[in-house]
């Protein structure tokens, strides 16, 4: 059986519950799998910059993509504790872009062979069954995709 | 977190590679293994008499026994691999009928192709993977075809 299945997992954060509960899952399976690196992947959403754009707010622009920028380090420091705690190794990779878009970017820059994210992140409606992040890269990832559910923390404890 | 992994089949290559992914993460993980075969009952419709004249009810009968086989199949090559696995053949609307299995098995996750028999490959996710997701809070892992 081919040993390399899990070799690189990428794991989308946005600082969400579900997230978090993602990277759990992955520092799960890599400790299980002898060399696996987690690629902890945060991405700035160009939209948001995109509307402060539209709406003549450019002066300010700059000033938000900093204070983005240094609340996407600390989220990410925050997060490289979890992997570090299970002894697993990880490496944190700040983006800017269309989330999805980046993620997969990125998911393929870094040779990942698995991409887990939460299936609710930070915006849109809790009611769909998959946000539209979770959505796009589940459509349209080359990769394999673990989809950590919110409310799974509940049902696993059922 | 990977104790118990349900994994629905259909007897279509994707499936058949999420059986093979399968068997290594449950080696691995040393998980039990439950496989899933529904068998659609929209055939129900062909095999309703007054919708059509000829009987139909054979398709049901041929696609139980096509279900017992690709078990059984699958099955063996998950105790030749040395992991414990169970089988489950079920009849209804095959999403529903893989939540309610994921419910029974207390499944931690869930383990299958984004596409399987039916739908277009081009197609978002393939319609029973949608549907699952709709039926249950389950981690799942999904294997491109």
């Amino acid at each position: 059986m081919a040993a390399t299945s899990f070799q690189r997992i990428l794991v989308a954060l946005d600082g969400s519950d579900c997230s978090f509960r993602a990277l759990d899952f992955a520092c799960h399976i890599a400790k299980q799998y002898p060399g696996c690196t987690l690629v902890l992947v945060h991405v700035i959403d160009q939209r948001a910059l995109e509307t402060a754009r539209m709406v003549h707010l450019q002066p300010m622009v700059e000033e938000i993509v900093r204070t983005l920028h240094a609340a996407g380090e600390s989220l990410l420091a925050e997060a490289e504790a979890v992997p570090k705690r299970h002894q697993v190794s990880a490496t944190t990779h700040l983006e800017q872009g269309i989330i999805a878009q980046r993620l997969l970017a990125c998911a393929k820059e870094q040779g990942c062979d698995l991409i887990v994210i939460g299936s609710h992140g930070r915006t849109g409606l809790q009611r769909v069954l998959l946000g539209s992040v979770a959505h796009a890269v589940a459509q349209l990832a080359p990769e394999m995709v673990l989809i950590v559910r919110e409310g799974a923390a509940a049902s696993a404890g059922a | 977190m990977l104790e118990r992994i349900l994994v629905p089949i259909d007897g279509s290559p994707p499936a058949a590679k999420a059986t093979t992914l399968a068997i290594e993460v449950a080696t691995r993980f040393k998980a039990e293994v439950r496989l899933v075969f529904v068998v659609d009952d929209s055939i129900h419709v062909l095999a309703e008499p007054s919708y059509v004249q000829p009987d139909y009810t054979f398709f049901a009968d041929k696609m139980r026994e096509e279900g017992e086989q690709v078990l059984a199949a699958a099955a063996k090559r998950f105790k030749d691999a040395g992991v414990k696995v169970t089988t489950q053949l079920r009849n209804g609307y095959v999403p529903a009928e893989i939540g309610a299995s994921v419910k029974e098995f207390k499944t931690t996750l869930i383990l299958m192709g984004t596409h399987g028999r039916t739908g277009w490959d081009r197609l978002v996710l393939g319609s029973v993977a949608q549907g699952v997701l709709a039926t249950t809070d389950v981690p799942i892992l999904l294997v491109r075809p």
